[in-house]
């Protein structure tokens, strides 16, 4: 594991720019990005998940203890949202579905990809990312007063070969 | 259909999504809302409700919404669609826009907005 705040690739970055941004408009505006990690190995407790489509691809996620997930999912839908139940975890896949389609339309308006979503993925399992098969994976922590979720995205290293940034 | 009473059908695989559509719709006025979960169901609620207005998202899984625009403007080519999502790129645009959709809105949906959209595409 690498803890580091710079050399991230365009892609990551505008990524975690446009993620920290919707947060504080769609969710809660009291937050705080913590430095971005990144890992070879990476267990989501559960899968939460949605990929974006095109070149470049990616896998993206939350990830989280179920209490503080509870409370971020209520931050974004207000619908009373108490516990970590399927209503919950709709929410959170709606707030990735949004955040992630907000990132994609600004990267079509600035015109740098023209990338798209497919559907998000639930699954109460756990899941393993390894970069192997994931790329570089980066777990972008975001503190609120109730805890931290963790945003996770992972970059196939095709693309950072292909943009000399390997 | 009176133009004071248009009937909704909307398509949204997020629950969360169809009930913020719903309350949009009904705090605007709009009270008669089918939803349903996925471009399949839309296609054949279409041809069972005959809505005036349809309102659907793109990614979704099974039947997605252009696919799901395009099948409707098969069976009705005078459909009303209306494509909402949170994937509003360039290319998405155009694609919902040749799959005969009358207009597009961006998630989050501003209310104002939505309430223009439709009755510009209840006056065409």
């Amino acid at each position: 594991m690498t803890e580091f705040d710079k050399d991230l690739s365009q892609f990551v970055s505008i990524y975690i720019e446009r993620l920290t941004e919707n947060i504080k408009e769609h969710a809660n505006p009291d937050m705080k990005l913590l430095p971005v990690i990144t890992y070879d190995a990476y267990e989501l407790s559960e899968e939460l998940s949605q990929e974006i489509t095109g070149y470049p691809s990616a896998f993206s996620a939350i990830n989280g203890d179920p209490e503080t997930l509870v409370k971020f999912a209520e931050d974004y839908a207000r619908v009373g949202i108490d516990k970590f139940d399927d209503l919950c975890r709709e929410a959170l896949l709606d707030f990735l579905n949004l955040i992630n389609g907000l990132f994609v339309v600004y990267l079509s308006q600035n015109n740098i990809f023209e990338l798209s979503l497919n559907a998000p993925n639930r699954d109460k399992n756990s899941v393993a990312l390894d970069s192997d098969t994931h790329g570089d994976i980066y777990a972008i922590p975001v503190e609120f007063s109730y805890g931290v979720v963790t945003f996770v995205l992972a970059e196939p290293r095709e693309f950072k070969k292909a943009a000399g940034q390997a | 259909m009176t133009n004071e009473t248009p009937k909704f059908l909307i398509c949204d695989d997020s629950i969360l999504a169809r009930k913020k559509l719903v309350d949009t719709l009904n705090s605007l006025g709009y009270e008669d809302v089918i939803s349903v979960a996925n471009g399949d169901e839309a296609v054949n609620s279409y041809k069972t409700e005959k809505p005036d207005v349809v309102i659907l998202d793109i990614v979704m899984p099974v039947k997605d919404g252009i696919t799901a625009t395009r099948e409707i403007i098969e069976y009705d080519k005078d459909a009303l669609i209306i494509i909402s999502s949170s994937v509003g790129t360039q290319s998405h645009l155009k694609e919902v826009i040749k799959a005969g959709a009358k207009d597009f809105i961006q998630k989050p949906i501003d209310p104002k907005l939505l309430d223009e959209i439709i009755k510009h595409c209840l006056k065409k």
